[in-house]
């Protein structure tokens, strides 16, 4: 009988095992995760999941410094910039006004944008359910995230047309969503920024320009009154800057170095050491330009002995002819840091500031205000008084002070309906090109999309 | 409850087992003994050495020496039982005290050709489910590094394709089609001599994208196929419902080699083998791409060309022609496969050991390879009574892949009068900045080096005769650093990049994992038939960490590999996971006169990959077979020597989606933004999904003819597949791409399997033997609630398979614009999504293999044909628009112009013509771009000489030479149909091999 006995325990020994241990499916939560609601329980941890959006934003979508972001597409959409590189590129099919849906940096655009969206949606909703946040941190943080709402959506409309206005993460209702016209995106940005101008302290956040604050905010508050032709309320908030004592016109030599006195909104660099993406991109060393220079268009627009171009524009090569924008100027790494990206600087509040007096017929306003941009670029003063060379002086102004920074000169153009000035350099221009298309894939995914932008 | 639940199964069954061994526990007195003795032969008269001698139900036994000799003490009366292996096993009783034997040879090899079903063993003819099975002989056939190419074309049902030609690269299975709507939820479970073996690629695809299709690494490409002693593939639900929730997709078994005790002997292998890619495309010369450069401008009323038009502006020397082809993947790759084993053993012990390395060089420019180094050693031990025996596997490989960072099959399309590739000092021609030189990607690297591990051991020890416990275990190891380089060199010099911007990517991953899984076997024979019973139990646990990280600004490109040079290092991720599997499984076999058998097999199974609440199911099938040909009836048949009617149904499921996907959690963001690193969350979320279920049932019909000359099968399948794990398709808007869940649909997959082999002609010198599969298979949505409603409404249909694209319906060009255009299904005037209502099916159709062997005095020929008939993108579809600066396939010189309209394509243009482009891009989403990939490939071929035994006195040499995709038929006018994508093409090789076995 042993052998019976010693088979009898080895079975009860397995039946043991195979009983005992239900939890043994029990598997804690890796390193690299952590649960939701613990990230909405502290104030560091919240910080983190908002300061992960702004590198985002600096990395992808509409503020890419590289060839994917709007500053370069729509500086090649545009008169910016001349694509000279043949090879068959998305920014070559902006160059030739030829993007159809499928154009990866339309994708790319829209995609990262709605995901950067998600992200501060997500910071919103965390903000509110946490009761362990403090209070000072919890209003900073939920204004910085509905600022970068605003902004978001404001561009994604600018560039797109009517879009819908994501404000939850449930994606059972955003999978439906249809659009809202152009006009009720801004409107809703405005709402978002005027609750985000309460909620946001007006010193930075953090040591640097780098994270929101409330002069950003009154930035951009002022940016879209421009673009709803609000003048009063445009003019206001451009005021209330310059006039802020916070922010000062920098020389044209050093504007764009990180510590610029006359930048509002900055984004730094992932690690310290490196410089803007925007440095490498836009510049080249020898002639051909291998991607793009800067059109010759633009290089004529600039007035006799403006410092700007003097500054701003490298001639490449002996015939004068290959130019690239060098506003940014350190490629690649220095130690520290030299520049970082300009999101918003007080020249464009004077900018608008003049634009807004000549609307309303300030003409002692409008001519300080674009005097001061011009004294600073060594150019005559003007002394103007009529409607029509106020606005022709303004515009002119943004052309040169404003070049290849997001897009500025496309989206000015459309809200002046004066694309008429591109036909010299993009003769098959058509109306419907003020807005890109909506990528196909969505129009699939999402029929409430439908219909397709005019002319796609 | 849920303990309950889990226990249910185990307990009553452990219970059965027990009792039964109460009933039959033996009996033994103890008695005088008597010595008997003897001499074993076989039928010609010669000794056999080493034939087992025992006592029937004792642990008494003993062997037989050289001359066949043999005493053992055995009680009187006894039943003395001899056994050889290939010889019939004879129990006698003993009557006297000298006992002499002849063993007859088992000639009925075929009935006794024993599959193995992962967890027991079962005869080829008494299966009641459906296996395929390949074995050493046809794997040795190819010179592949990769086991599954070895597979490819000779199993029915089993469908293999080869995503890139890159050495390391990726394969492509499906075991009787996509069950899933996700790709990567199709795979198989693979199992390495008992252990698991993970099925996904290890690799960082943000590391090895540029070099691989996907960055997909296949992780069989661990396993020399040399060391492979068979592959058996499980399938319907019979064979496959006993691995529960793992074995949806099928289950793919490797067995490696084993030491046999016989004497010793030595193997040694060598091949080296030369390989190109298989087929170029037709590209366009000079003259004719010029020409519609010109074309282009003209029709887009530009008449002087820009500065930026270097092939037609005179910059570049429009006299120039270079088949870029030829260039870039036109290399020779050399290959070098060595192999050498050493095996044997005596009485209760037998070993085996081998080692093998293994060099290919690729077909690249450029001094790159892939390196594959392994060692594995295997030994049995048996104890004297036979009760115990205990089998040890280890296996050691190590690969280093050395490759550019990129693929360089995209680079065809270059211009064809493109300039020279280096000036005249062998240095990298730029042509005054108007040309970005594709060869400085060269100066970026990708080096991989994996180590693996795989070990088990196996301890059986029989309780009783009729039980037997036996436990298994195993671990796998596998550690994969990756590294990519982006140096500024690889940049064109007008940007002045230094080694300040130049990237170092590297990635860590390490994957282990173990597991147990004791089991209990238990057989009765009687009159009234006979049962099997198996129950077991499993407990597994895998883990992963991965570590990336991105170092920049490196003082020289020379220090680029050293981290430590670098002066910005970022940690991209740092992550670990941890998937734990429990389960218990059972099967009863039930056999009945020697025919009629059912099989019943079932498995619960317990996955953390689930919510706490989703973690348990239950997955079992019941599997059935007659054996009519042991009917009286076919006594007497003189033609029919066997036959099979078997049919299984039953339920496998699936827990292919990833760990942790039901929590809702944040991870670590790659990105930094003010000092602090962001945290971000890592998916939409959804607590509440959980196993995918395939409900399978086949039915079949297996033959053999004229004293198994001629066997066939016909086998049809249907494996319906639901509560699909998916990931929900969103639109952007919703800020990811998926969602994870169980979907409601259903996909059915159905079809026709068809074996036949047959011995055409078996002479004293001469021997042919033929083989053929085919399968039909067929995929089908049977199933979709609210499918307008979701957002899967542009992809799929029911009624039709899963593997359909819904196109624009493509009507021909124009005459008037030369445009293409399309059908406006609704006639609302515009082309948009309502109007893509052409379904066609991207899938495959039909695929199967023809294998011969011929056989005549010491030569064997042996070759496998594959077919397939699928439908597949063109080449068009990869390509750009006509007019770019891109070359062309030669046959778009057929567009459209004033001369030529009813040309094939439409007019060229520069870009500047958005209604082409549009056209275009609306050509590229309509029927126009799909066309017939089928084809028939000679996948191999093998002459093989060997040198007679008789003057080498028991050494045998062989000589070979093997041939790899020799041949292809087919229709389609790309570079390749199988790999027909945008990659490398599979390569066509030529070896040359020597083996000496002494």
């Amino acid at each position: 009988m042993k052998t019976s006995f010693e088979n009898i325990t080895v079975l009860l020994f397995t039946l043991f095992i195979l009983n005992s241990c239900e939890e043994f499916l029990d598997v804690e939560v890796p390193k690299n995760e952590i649960d939701q609601e613990l990230v909405f329980s502290d104030d560091r941890m919240a910080l983190s999941a908002l300061t992960n959006t702004y590198s985002k934003i600096r990395d992808q979508g509409f503020f890419a410094g590289n060839k994917v972001g709007i500053g370069y597409l729509l500086g090649c959409y545009t008169d910016e910039l001349e694509v000279t590189n043949p090879q068959e590129s998305s920014y070559l099919r902006f160059y030739k006004n030829s993007v159809l849906s499928d154009n990866t940096a339309v994708i790319s655009l829209w995609s990262n944008t709605y995901n950067q969206i998600y992200l501060v949606n997500n910071v919103l909703e965390g903000i509110e359910k946490s009761k362990t946040i403090s209070p000072e941190v919890q209003d900073q943080l939920k204004g910085e995230a509905l600022a970068l709402r605003a902004i978001l959506n404001f561009y994604l409309t600018q560039t797109f047309g009517d879009i819908p206005y994501i404000l939850s993460t449930d994606y059972r209702v955003n999978t439906k969503i249809g659009k809202q016209s152009v006009n009720e995106v801004v409107v809703q940005a405005v709402e978002d920024l005027l609750v985000a101008e309460q909620l946001v302290s007006p010193a930075y956040p953090s040591s640097e320009k780098v994270r929101i604050n409330r002069s950003v905010v009154e930035g951009f508050l002022a940016r879209m009154y421009l673009y709803q032709n609000n003048w009063d309320k445009a003019q206001y908030y451009a005021e209330k800057l310059i006039n802020s004592g916070t922010y000062m016109l920098e020389p044209i030599g050093t504007t764009f170095l990180k510590e610029s006195k006359s930048a509002i909104w900055q984004l730094k660099p992932e690690a310290e050491g490196r410089n803007t993406i925007e440095a490498g991109e836009y510049q080249f060393e020898s002639t051909p330009s291998p991607f793009a220079r800067l059109s010759t268009k633009l290089l004529g627009d600039f007035e006799q002995g403006d410092l700007r171009k003097q500054f701003w524009v490298r001639f490449v090569g002996d015939d004068k002819v290959d130019a690239c924008a060098f506003k940014y100027k350190q490629k690649g790494i220095s130690s520290p840091s030299r520049e970082y990206s300009i999101i918003m600087r007080i020249e464009e509040m004077y900018l608008i500031a003049a634009e807004a007096a000549a609307h309303k017929g300030s003409w002692q306003d409008f001519n300080r205000y674009v005097n001061a941009i011009r004294e600073r670029a060594g150019l005559a003063l003007l002394d103007i008084d009529n409607h029509t060379d106020a606005l022709n002086a303004v515009k002119k102004e943004r052309r040169v002070e404003l070049f290849c920074e997001y897009g500025h000169r496309f989206y000015d153009l459309k809200r002046w309906k004066n694309f008429d000035e591109l036909f010299d350099v993009k003769p098959q221009w058509q109306q419907h090109y003020q807005v890109l298309p909506l990528p196909e894939k969505e129009l699939l995914l999402n029929p409430n999309l439908l219909p397709q932008n005019t002319g796609y | 409850m849920k303990k309950f639940t889990f226990a249910a199964l185990a307990v009553p069954l452990m219970w059965v087992l027990l009792l039964l061994l109460f009933f039959s526990s033996n009996k033994i007195h103890a008695q005088e003994t008597i010595v008997l003795s003897g001499v074993v032969k076989t039928a010609d008269g010669t000794p056999i050495e080493g034939v087992t001698v025992w006592q029937q139900d004792t642990d008494n036994g003993t062997q037989t020496n050289e001359q066949g000799f043999y005493t053992i003490n055995i009680s009187p009366n006894a039943v003395v039982v001899f056994e050889y292996i290939g010889y019939k096993t004879q129990s006698i009783a003993v009557t006297g005290k000298v006992l002499n034997v002849t063993l007859t040879a088992d000639d009925d090899i075929l009935e006794e050709l024993v599959i193995n079903a992962g967890y027991y063993s079962v005869k080829d003819k008494e299966r009641t489910g459906s296996i395929s099975k390949i074995t050493s002989k046809e794997i040795g056939q190819q010179p592949v590094a990769n086991p599954l190419a070895a597979m490819q074309g000779r199993m029915a049902g089993v469908n293999i394709t080869q995503s890139s030609g890159t050495p390391g690269g990726g394969f492509d299975i499906q075991i009787r089609g996509r069950n899933s709507l996700r790709t990567e939820g199709n795979a198989p479970l693979y199992i390495v001599d008992g252990v698991p073996y993970p099925s996904q690629s290890a690799s960082d695809p943000n590391v090895s994208i540029y070099s691989f299709s996907g960055g997909n690494i296949s992780p069989l490409n661990s396993i020399n196929p040399s060391d492979i002693e068979n592959i058996e593939v499980l399938k319907d639900a019979d064979a496959t419902a006993i691995y529960g929730s793992r074995g949806s997709n099928g289950v793919v078994l490797i067995t490696t080699k084993k030491g046999s005790s016989d004497k010793t002997t030595f193997s040694l292998l060598s091949t080296t083998s030369v390989s190109t890619v298989a087929g170029y495309m037709d590209l366009m010369k000079t003259d004719d791409y010029l020409k519609m450069r010109r074309d282009a401008y003209v029709n887009d009323g530009i008449s002087t060309y820009p500065a930026n038009a270097y092939d037609v502006n005179g910059t570049w020397n429009q006299d120039r022609y270079t088949d870029w082809q030829k260039e870039f993947v036109g290399g020779k790759a050399v290959s070098q496969n060595t192999q050498f084993s050493v095996g044997g053993g005596s009485g209760q012990t037998s070993y085996l050991f081998s080692a093998g390395h293994r060099n290919d060089a690729t077909v690249f420019p450029g001094d790159f390879g892939y390196k594959r180094t392994n060692f594995s050693i295997n030994a049995n031990h048996q104890s004297k009574n036979k009760k115990f025996d205990t089998q040890i596997n280890i296996m050691k490989t190590s690969q280093k892949n050395n490759l550019m960072s990129a693929d360089f099959t995209k680079e065809m399309y270059l211009v064809p009068n493109a300039p020279e590739l280096y000036d005249n000092q062998g240095s990298l021609n730029w042509e005054n900045n108007t040309f970005l030189n594709p060869v400085a990607k060269l100066n970026g690297i990708y080096r991989s080096e994996t180590e693996d591990l795989i070990s088990n051991v196996t301890l059986r020890y029989k309780m009783l005769e009729n039980l037997i416990m036996s436990v298994n275990g195993g671990i796998f190891e596998n550690a994969l650093n990756e590294v990519r380089t982006t140096p500024s060199t690889i940049y064109s010099p007008s940007l002045n990049r230094t080694s300040a911007e130049s990237v170092l990517h590297t990635s860590d991953s390490k994957r282990k994992g173990w597991i147990i899984e004791p089991k209990l076997a238990w057989n009765l024979n009687g009159a009234y038939g006979r049962f099997d019973a198996l129950i077991g139990g499993t407990f597994e646990e895998r883990t992963q960490q991965a570590f990336s990280l991105q170092a920049g600004n490196f003082t020289s490109n020379e220090l680029i590999f050293n981290v430590a040079n670098a002066g910005i290092k970022m940690i991209l991720f740092d992550t670990e996971s941890r998937y734990r599997y429990m389960a218990a499984f059972a099967r009863l076999n039930y056999t009945l006169k020697d025919r009629y058998i059912v099989n019943v097999t079932g498995r619960r199974d317990g996955s953390s990959r689930f919510g706490p609440d989703k973690r348990f199911g239950n997955f079992g099938a019941v599997g059935a077979a007659w054996l009519f040909s042991r009917e009286k009836l076919f006594d007497d048949s003189s033609w029919l020597n066997f036959g099979k009617l078997r049919i299984s149904y039953g339920l496998a499921g699936s827990d292919l989606i990833g760990d942790y996907q039901y929590l809702n959690t944040f991870g670590i963001s790659r990105y930094k933004y003010d000092g602090v690193s962001g945290l971000e969350p890592l998916r939409l979320f959804n607590p509440d999904f959980s196993w995918e279920t395939n409900k399978k049932l086949e039915g079949a019909l297996e033959l053999e003819f004229f004293k198994g000359r001629l066997s066939s099968s016909v086998a049809w399948y249907r494996n319906r597949s639901s509560s699909q794990l998916v990931g929900i398709p969103l639109p952007s808007l919703t800020g990811f791409n998926s969602v994870q869940a169980n979907l409601a649909a259903t996909v059915e997959n159905s079809g026709w399997e068809f074996v036949l082999r047959s011995s055409n002609i078996i002479g004293k010198d001469f021997e042919w033997s033929t083989g053929f599969n085919m399968t039909i298979p067929r995929n089908k949505l049977i199933a979709f609630p609210n499918l307008e409603e979701s957002t899967y409404a542009a992809r799929y249909h029911v009624g039709l398979p899963t593997s359909i694209v819904k196109l624009y319906k493509y009507t021909g060009i124009n005459k008037e614009t030369g445009i293409y255009e399309f059908d406006d299904v609704n006639k609302d005037g515009v082309l948009n999504a309502d109007d893509r209502q052409t379904k066609v099916n991207l899938g495959v159709t039909l695929f199967g293999g023809l294998q011969n062997s011929f056989k005549y005095r010491n030569w064997t020929l042996d070759f496998n044909w594959m077919f397939v008939k699928q439908k597949v993108y063109s080449p068009d579809y990869y390509g750009s628009y006509l007019g770019s600066f891109n070359n062309q396939p030669a046959r778009a010189a057929d567009y459209f112009s004033e001369d030529n309209k009813d040309a094939r394509y439409q007019i060229p243009t520069t870009g500047a013509n958005s209604k082409a482009l549009q056209a275009y891009q609306n050509y590229n989403s309509s029927d126009g771009v799909v066309i017939d990939g089928s084809y028939i490939r000679l996948k191999s071929l093998q002459l093989q000489y060997t040198l007679g035994s008789q003057w080498l006195r028991g050494k045998t040499l062989t000589v070979n030479l093997q041939g790899f995709n020799l041949i292809t038929i087919t229709k389609y006018w790309g570079s390749d149909p199988e790999t027909h994508g945008s990659f490398l093409p599979a390569l066509r090789t030529i070896a040359m091999g020597l083996n000496i076995n002494f």
